[in-house]
């Protein structure tokens, strides 16, 4: 890989590998974020094949969760829960009543700098496996709901 | 062999099975317990019921990190292989008819005597699979409490479980109550949640 493949991006991917084309690599860095502790989470491209994927391709194509709150979500949750070396990041909405009527999360792993066998080139971990939405039950939706996406 | 046979309720139905690790002949359980994280459901798992054949990816995880009990935990004899595609980051543990992905230091063409915890992971792991009959499903709640770095981990010896016919549409948790009066996006710090299924495999 070389050396100017590691070079920023606007969404903070200095020192992460950035493919020239992002999709041509699964492991192209889209974007980083801190968590509450300071740990930097990376959103690679990732893909999703209909079935099976991961990163931003699986939160996008699949679950309709964007970027930008992606980011806000690992950036903003209070308290990341989780086992060994994964994370989970979670926001929920309020309504005028202080009714809990959406929830979203962000799941990463902190650690493994493999995916289904594919190393990342960075050495850094994969970062985002995943992202998605629950509604007001607390059932899972196919696809986040577009007002999730602009207003978080 | 699963350390089942002692403790969990399944051995008392006569449908666990116990074996002698030591023994080169031994196999595995007849019943093989499997974890799966309630994200990894959320996030494209299929839903199913006791007795549906499923294909999951499965992972031979320490179970450090979400404080399993023992009788949950299997310890059998797998022999690792290498993957035909992949020759890092892991290798094929197969025991019996069970197959799941390893990543400890032993290379391929080993034999190991594992103790851990069986989970399903179709996100990172979709590299080989197993195929079975869920036998009993139950819904795992555990208790938070906060690491050194603010993290919530699981609390230990807060396993609970219930058990279920067929794999829930919601997992509940339980936040500490917030104290906002306007609607918006809020971060809630997590008390106890339903973390996950355990579901008990013959394969």
């Amino acid at each position: 890989v070389s050396p100017d493949l590691f070079g920023g991006s606007d969404l903070g991917c200095s020192g992460y590998y950035v493919a020239s084309d992002p999709t041509q690599h699964e492991m192209s860095c889209r974007g980083t974020a801190d968590t509450v502790n300071n740990f930097r989470i990376a959103i690679r491209y990732g893909f999703w094949n209909g079935s099976n994927g991961f990163g931003w391709s699986k939160m996008y194509y699949y679950h309709n969760l964007w970027m930008a709150p992606a980011l806000d979500i690992i950036h903003h949750a209070g308290n990341p829960y989780g086992p060994d070396t994964n994370r989970v990041y979670a926001e929920y909405h309020t309504n005028d009543n202080g009714d809990i009527d959406q929830y979203v999360f962000v799941v990463a792993d902190i650690q493994e700098i493999y995916f289904q066998g594919v190393k990342t080139p960075d050495n850094k971990a994969v970062g985002v496996l995943t992202g998605y939405c629950e509604n007001a039950a607390g059932a899972q939706e196919p696809e986040c709901p577009d007002w999730v996406n602009s207003t978080l | 062999v699963s350390r089942l046979g002692q403790q969990h309720p399944l051995n008392a139905a006569g449908l666990a099975s116990s074996c002698d690790p030591e023994r080169p002949s031994d196999t595995g359980p007849s019943l093989w317990p499997v974890f799966i994280d309630h994200w990894q459901h959320e996030s494209g798992g299929r839903a199913f019921a006791v007795g549906d054949v499923v294909r999951w990816s499965l992972v031979l995880d320490d179970g450090n990190g979400r404080h399993a009990p023992d009788e949950v935990l299997v310890t059998a004899r797998f022999q690792l292989h290498r993957h035909p595609k992949f020759s890092s980051g892991g290798s094929i543990a197969i025991a019996s008819r069970l197959q799941a992905w390893y990543t400890g230091p032993e290379p391929p063409g080993t034999t190991i005597t594992f103790t851990g915890l069986l989970r399903e992971d179709h996100h990172t792991l979709s590299l080989v699979a197993t195929q079975g009959i869920v036998r009993q499903l139950e819904v795992i709640t555990q208790r938070y409490e906060e690491a050194a770095d603010g993290t919530l981990i699981v609390a230990p010896g807060s396993w609970e479980s219930r058990v279920v016919e067929r794999s829930p549409e919601r997992f509940t948790a339980v936040v500490e109550p917030g104290t906002a009066a306007t609607a918006g996006w809020r971060s809630a710090r997590l008390l106890r949640r339903e973390t996950g299924m355990l579901a008990w495999l013959s394969v």
